[in-house]
């Protein structure tokens, strides 16, 4: 078995506020990168016309706080030459900022401030709602992103799941009006103990912790959050089809519910090995349609590493409309073979070694590590969980992976949405 | 190029190896109807098959090493880059030369390529990014005529004109052992260099053929227009004009800081992004550049391996609305003019010395582009001090002079091309040609001083003659 995939060692703390800390030096030089991890996403965003809200949120969190006002945070981040951004998704929202070593502490008591003490008006938070009004109109253009929308409301009926992270449109455009509930997901969710820092880089490992421990210390609150419903099992194949607007080749999206992230999960491993052993650039069914037959510009598959059951994805950018209905019958056809006769032998090894070597090579630099691990941090919960889970997808035998597809294949918990040019 | 070998950045204890191979040439030497060659040949070269091997024999053998090299192509640079864990680092290298020695130029790998190749332009660039369809209007505008006109991507025409001869006659042409500047990094194992270079010694022989001679900018004293007709699209806008000046001069570390207070890519402190989204709320961003910078929308970061002898001074509006768009120019333009007069305000200069030799640590984040800005380095003659800790230097070396005489070196908007992707052409071009433009419809209320500074802004004259606006529908552009 391979040891520690994540070949660093880490020094992690519970501080007494909850916040978990995790500080990772790595063979970098000269930059430091601090990920302050919130296990709040658009998972969350469970109540009525309050999709897109964790997104929305993230950016209110650029706003600041009494001491250091959004004009101060900037420029002092400005004036210290940091690289600083967030990003949200399903299950989390991170923010990072990078900088030299030197630099930190003072990084830190400007970035703990926010969170321990956010602070704007209720214009600042109507400014932004246009801001974000604005990232949606530009995602419209995208074809993939009007793909996305639909095929998550057809998967998922009742899971916050089924709208994408920056939100659906009728709920963008109410959310000037909730300033309110924005100060009350702020109490509910921005609290230490629902969030992980971690500080990854060139840093001292001992002297890293205890910065981060003084300077998050005054951030208190504990963690409220509402209870997601739960998704019913799908009993029946769905679908559903697209007409665009713009242009865009043929797009074939397909979702398949699978279970929800655990470090210990067999299904969530081999639904990882399967992405890649079925559907990447090595597999069968990749050379087929991509190389051979030239029916597909592009094809990829991944598994959602999620909170609660989410999807496994397949999707294709497709030469023409006539190619489509093949396509997604080849696709079908690769899932049934996959649960008859998994990759064994030397293509599992050299599945296992890509999946290794590919992991390790996104590990570059101090903002990449962060980037790599935070959502799984965020999953998991510390570093040696993460490194249980990588050790199990790179040791998940064939029976096991055939088991696997034949559940996760199954066609009853399949969505297949389909993108064509508007006539 | 090549002369004492490669360019060597060890770091032991790092656990991959990086190489990069860079041929000295890129799309400004594509032949006249063969647009697109240039990334052609290099995309077959990693997307394709060898002599001795297919294409999936070639997926087979990169597989477990779990990457596949890339071909960065630029206006005169070809880039091959591969990065893996250092165990493989000696089949990577054979790989890798193997590819570049020996391709295949199958038939039918061409004719895959070729339609990825022709997808990006047809769709992804006219349909896909509005915003890097404007940079690219930018320079086909500024560069009118030349090399530098069409995409590094290419053209429609030119990428169906394409044969295997044409393939085999570029490679023969430029890509010579002679011609090559390369580089390691990282945990670089004993022996590999010597076993690349007996490798790559079975290039093409002969003198390494130098680059045609740099492009001229087509623009004339005055603004001229390209506006790309596109239904129902918001206006996306690029603006520049030719710089003139060089990594390597004061000037241009001058230029550089001032640059930053402008629009510093994804800074929100920058000056444009204040005006135009902050207080205006009219966009998602504004920024201002010296170099170009691809994939913007993508990156936080410029890629190294695009130096150009030809740059612009380009600022980037993100999308708005139509209606805006003339306004939006006018503030844009009365900034640059303020800034060339008057230079940095002095409040805002420790701010923005501090970041600059600070910031450019990140552009080198990683090994390997450590290595990439490395032989940046050498492109441009830069052997004793490279340009990012010359910049990072002179960033606190430079007089509050020296910056605003940078400023007014690389901005002087006396010679401007506008390049807009609109939704309204015709209506756009008319504000053009009239010199007219309207105060924005704010859908929040603002304060007095910003309505103030309104009226100030369209005081900026901006007019465009109709004889320098040009309006090309989407379907159109890059077709040939």
């Amino acid at each position: 078995m391979i040891r520690r995939p994540i070949p660093f060692t880490p020094t992690e703390l519970l501080c007494d506020n909850g916040l978990r800390v995790v500080v990772l030096p790595t063979p970098s030089r000269g930059l430091v990168s601090l990920w302050t991890i919130v296990r709040a996403g658009s998972r969350d965003e469970a109540e009525d016309g309050l999709g897109g809200f964790a997104h929305f949120f993230e950016h209110m969190m650029f706003r600041g706080s009494e001491r250091f006002p959004a004009d101060v945070y900037n420029r002092e981040m400005t004036r210290l030459g940091a690289d600083v951004n967030a990003f949200t998704s399903t299950d989390l929202t991170a923010y990072h900022v990078t900088l030299l070593p030197a630099d930190l502490d003072r990084a830190l008591e400007i970035e703990a401030d926010r969170f321990a003490n956010l602070s704007y008006d209720e214009q600042a938070f109507r400014d932004e709602a246009g801001a974000v009004w604005g990232e949606y109109l530009k995602g419209l253009a995208d074809p993939w992103f009007a793909l996305e929308e639909r095929l998550l409301e057809t998967a998922f009926r009742v899971h916050p799941y089924g709208h994408t992270v920056i939100g659906p449109r009728r709920d963008l455009e109410r959310m000037p009006e909730l300033f309110e509930t924005s100060r009350e997901f702020y109490r509910r969710y921005y609290t230490p103990d629902n969030a992980i820092a971690l500080l990854v880089g060139d840093v001292e490992r001992d002297r890293g912790a205890a910065m981060v421990r003084e300077r998050f210390g005054g951030w208190r609150g504990a963690a409220q959050p509402v209870e997601v419903p739960v998704e019913p099992a799908q009993d029946a194949p769905r679908q559903v089809t697209v007409r665009f607007a713009g242009r865009s080749l043929p797009l074939v999206w397909i979702g398949c519910r699978m279970p929800a992230f655990d470090p210990a999960s067999e299904p969530v491993a081999a639904a990882v090995v399967l992405a890649e052993a079925g559907f990447g650039r090595n597999a069968p069914l990749w050379r087929r349609l991509v190389v051979d037959e030239r029916r597909a510009i592009r094809l990829e598959a991944w598994a959602d590493l999620a909170r609660d059951p989410r999807l496994f994805h397949v999707r294709a950018a497709v030469r023409s409309a006539d190619d489509v209905g093949p396509v997604v019958d080849a696709i079908e056809d690769e899932m049934r073979r996959l649960a008859d006769a998994p990759p064994d032998g030397a293509q599992l090894d050299d599945v296992r070694s890509h999946l290794l070597a590919g992991l390790r090579l996104r590990l570059e630099s101090p903002g990449a590590v962060g980037m790599t691990l935070a959502p799984l941090l965020a999953l998991a919960g510390g570093l040696d969980a993460v490194n249980r889970f990588w050790e199990q997808v790179l040791s998940v035998d064939a029976a096991t992976l055939g088991r696997c597809a034949a559940t996760l294949f199954d066609p009853a918990g399949r969505t297949v949405a389909r993108l064509e040019e508007a006539p | 190029m090549i002369t004492g070998g490669p360019l060597l950045l060890p770091v032991p204890d790092e656990p991959t190896v990086c190489l990069e191979i860079r041929v000295r040439t890129g799309s400004s030497e594509d032949p006249e109807g063969r647009e697109g060659l240039a990334c052609l040949v290099a995309r077959m070269i990693v997307e394709g098959g060898t002599a001795r091997r297919s294409w999936p024999e070639l997926l087979d053998a990169w597989y477990p090493l779990g990457a596949l090299p890339e071909a960065r192509v630029d206006r005169e640079w070809t880039a091959f880059r591969v990065r893996v864990p250092r165990e493989h680092a000696e089949t990577a290298a054979d790989l890798l030369c193997e590819m570049l020695v020996e391709p295949g130029f199958r038939t039918d790998d061409l004719e895959r390529v070729r339609l990825a190749a022709l997808a990006d332009i047809r769709h992804r660039l006219r349909f896909g990014d509005d915003e890097e369809l404007a940079k690219a209007a930018l320079w086909s505008l500024v560069y009118a005529g030349s090399g530098y006109a069409h995409p590094v991507g290419g053209t429609v025409a030119g990428l169906e004109a394409i044969g295997r001869a044409d393939l085999q006659a570029f490679r023969e042409r430029w890509y010579r052992f002679r011609a090559l500047s390369w580089g390691l990094a990282g945990a670089v194992p004993p022996g590999l260099v010597s076993r690349l270079e007996r490798r790559l010694a079975d290039l093409p022989g002969g003198p390494a053929i130098a680059l045609s001679p740099a492009p001229a900018p087509a623009l004339r004293p005055g603004a001229a227009a390209l506006l790309v007709a596109k239904p129902e699209a918001d206006a996306s806008i690029s603006v520049g004009r030719p710089l003139g000046l060089r990594r390597g001069e004061r000037a241009f570390y001058g230029a550089a800081i001032a640059t930053s207070w402008l629009g510093e890519h994804r800074s929100s402190v920058g000056r444009l992004f204040h005006v135009l989204r902050e207080q205006r709320g009219l966009n998602y961003g504004d920024y201002a550049y010296l170099e170009a910078f691809p994939d913007a929308g993508l990156r936080q970061f410029p890629p190294p391996g695009v130096v150009r002898r030809g740059q612009l001074f380009e600022v980037w509006i993100r999308t708005l609305p139509d209606e805006a768009a003339p306004f939006a120019l006018r503030v844009a333009l009365a900034e640059i003019d303020r800034l060339v007069a008057e230079g940095v305000p002095a409040g805002d200069l420790p701010m923005f010395r501090s970041f600059n030799a600070r910031y450019r640590f990140h552009h080198e984040a990683a090994t390997a582009d450590r290595l990439g800005h490395a032989l940046d380095d050498l492109a441009c003659g830069l052997r004793s001090e490279g340009h990012l800790p010359r910049l990072r230097r002179l960033a606190t070396e430079l007089t509050d002079d020296e910056i605003a005489a940078g400023a007014a070196a690389a901005m002087t908007p006396d010679r401007l091309g506008i390049a807009m992707v609109t939704g309204a052409p015709e209506r756009i071009a008319l504000a053009l040609e009239r010199g007219e433009a309207e105060p924005p419809a704010y859908r929040t209320p603002k304060p007095a001083a910003v309505h103030e500074a309104d009226r100030r802004y369209l005081a900026r004259e901006l007019v465009v003659p109709r004889g320098n606006i040009a309006v090309v529908p989407v379907e159109e552009i890059f077709e040939r």
